[in-house]
């Protein structure tokens, strides 16, 4: 794959599903200043793992994968980047995590839902995103390496809690 | 409200995902924090090694100029300092992988890699002081028998000098096993719960 093969999808990627890293940023971390941070390195991953997709799982699966992967095992301030650096990207996350789109007044539910996510355990946390989602439980164990049985034994604590912790009953 | 009324508003919402993204400025962004990651780690193994080479050639310099033969042996030790620091740092790029198969791959790169910060911090007196313990104390011992017929205030010098020098590695050691206390040890516990929280098979993933 050339050079400009892998900017070309990358360009399409960002393009088509910005959005669904943003969703892993946000469930995920806490903060404007350690979500760019985070945002950072899925996109960095995410470029450089563009030579290894093959396109036997779905983009959107792979992203996941890449987005969860990174979120997982990243770490506050483990990087020493320059100010000027993340200006693009800031704003982005600023203008996502504020929904400027957003529509019919759900804001401050679906805000309170990526606090309850964020205070689940990580491999929950992503569960419950792809979850979330729409993802089938094939689809969860793929993109998290786990098996769909597992997937299907957490789900159903998973589902509770969120119910519980926003004030609903999980019917 | 039940899961399924919350999963139907959570897909209805809009997530931010209509705005407009200019790809071409987010990718030049993306390239440049790449590079300047590629950058940083160059940086610091550059770093690294052009101290252990500047440190051997002072000791080195030093040995010629006053005749203090033991000195090689400071030069030596500091060489091999830096070799290890390179043959390290190679090999652990060398396993170093963007991202992984699976997340239980991914987190166990992580761990590994911790596991080698760890190694390597709790070994520090093996393959950093120790070897420049020998040219140090020889240094100091014969400087300090051939000054016994002259002056005991030069006696006196070497003994603080040898006393400062063992301070510096006692602290040297000391903090790098404090961080591992504070930091790294945590750190692994944290990516064993991690890991432990993916269920018991990942087989037919």
């Amino acid at each position: 794959m050339t050079t400009d093969d892998q900017d070309a999808q990358f360009q399409r990627w960002i393009q088509n599903h910005l959005g669904l890293m943003v969703k892993v940023v946000r469930s995920f971390v806490d903060g404007a200043a350690d979500q760019d941070d985070l945002l950072q390195d899925i996109l960095v991953n995410l470029w450089s793992s563009i030579p290894s997709f093959r396109g036997e799982a779905k983009e959107t699966t792979w992203i996941y994968r890449v987005s969860i992967q990174t979120a997982m095992v990243w770490r506050r301030g483990e990087r020493r980047r320059e100010k000027h650096q993340s200006s693009y990207m800031q704003e982005v996350m600023a203008v996502k995590s504020h929904g400027v789109d957003s529509e019919g007044g759900d804001d401050e539910l679906i805000e309170r839902l990526y606090s309850a996510i964020r205070q689940l355990p990580k491999v929950d946390a992503s569960i419950a995103l792809l979850h979330l989602d729409g993802l089938t439980y094939r689809e969860i164990s793929e993109a998290l390496g786990i098996s769909e049985n597992y997937v299907g034994v957490k789900l159903s604590r998973i589902r509770s809690v969120l119910t519980e912790r926003l004030g609903g009953s999980n019917h | 409200m039940s899961f399924d009324e919350l999963q139907a508003k959570w897909q209805a919402h809009d997530h931010g995902m209509r705005l407009n993204i200019d790809a071409d400025l987010l990718l030049r962004e993306v390239r440049r924090n790449h590079r300047a990651l590629e950058l940083q780690l160059w940086q610091r193994d550059f770093g690294e090694v052009t101290a252990a080479v500047l440190i051997t050639g002072v000791f080195a310099t030093l040995a010629v100029l006053m005749h203090q033969w033991t000195l090689l042996l400071c030069a030596a030790g500091s060489l091999f300092v830096g070799l290890f620091f390179v043959v390290d740092r190679w090999k652990q790029r060398r396993r170093r992988s963007v991202i992984e198969n699976s997340l239980q791959s991914t987190i166990d790169a992580s761990l590994a890699e911790v596991q080698h910060q760890i190694w390597l911090l709790r070994n520090i007196l093996w393959w950093y002081l120790l070897p420049l313990v020998p040219g140090l104390v020889t240094f100091l011992v014969t400087n300090f028998w051939q000054s016994s017929e002259k002056e005991i205030a030069e006696q006196i010098v070497i003994a603080v000098v040898g006393l400062i020098c063992a301070a510096a590695f006692w602290s040297v050691y000391r903090i790098n096993q404090r961080e591992i206390k504070k930091s790294l040890e945590p750190r692994r516990s944290e990516l064993e719960e991690l890991r432990s929280r993916l269920g018991p098979s990942n087989a037919n993933a």
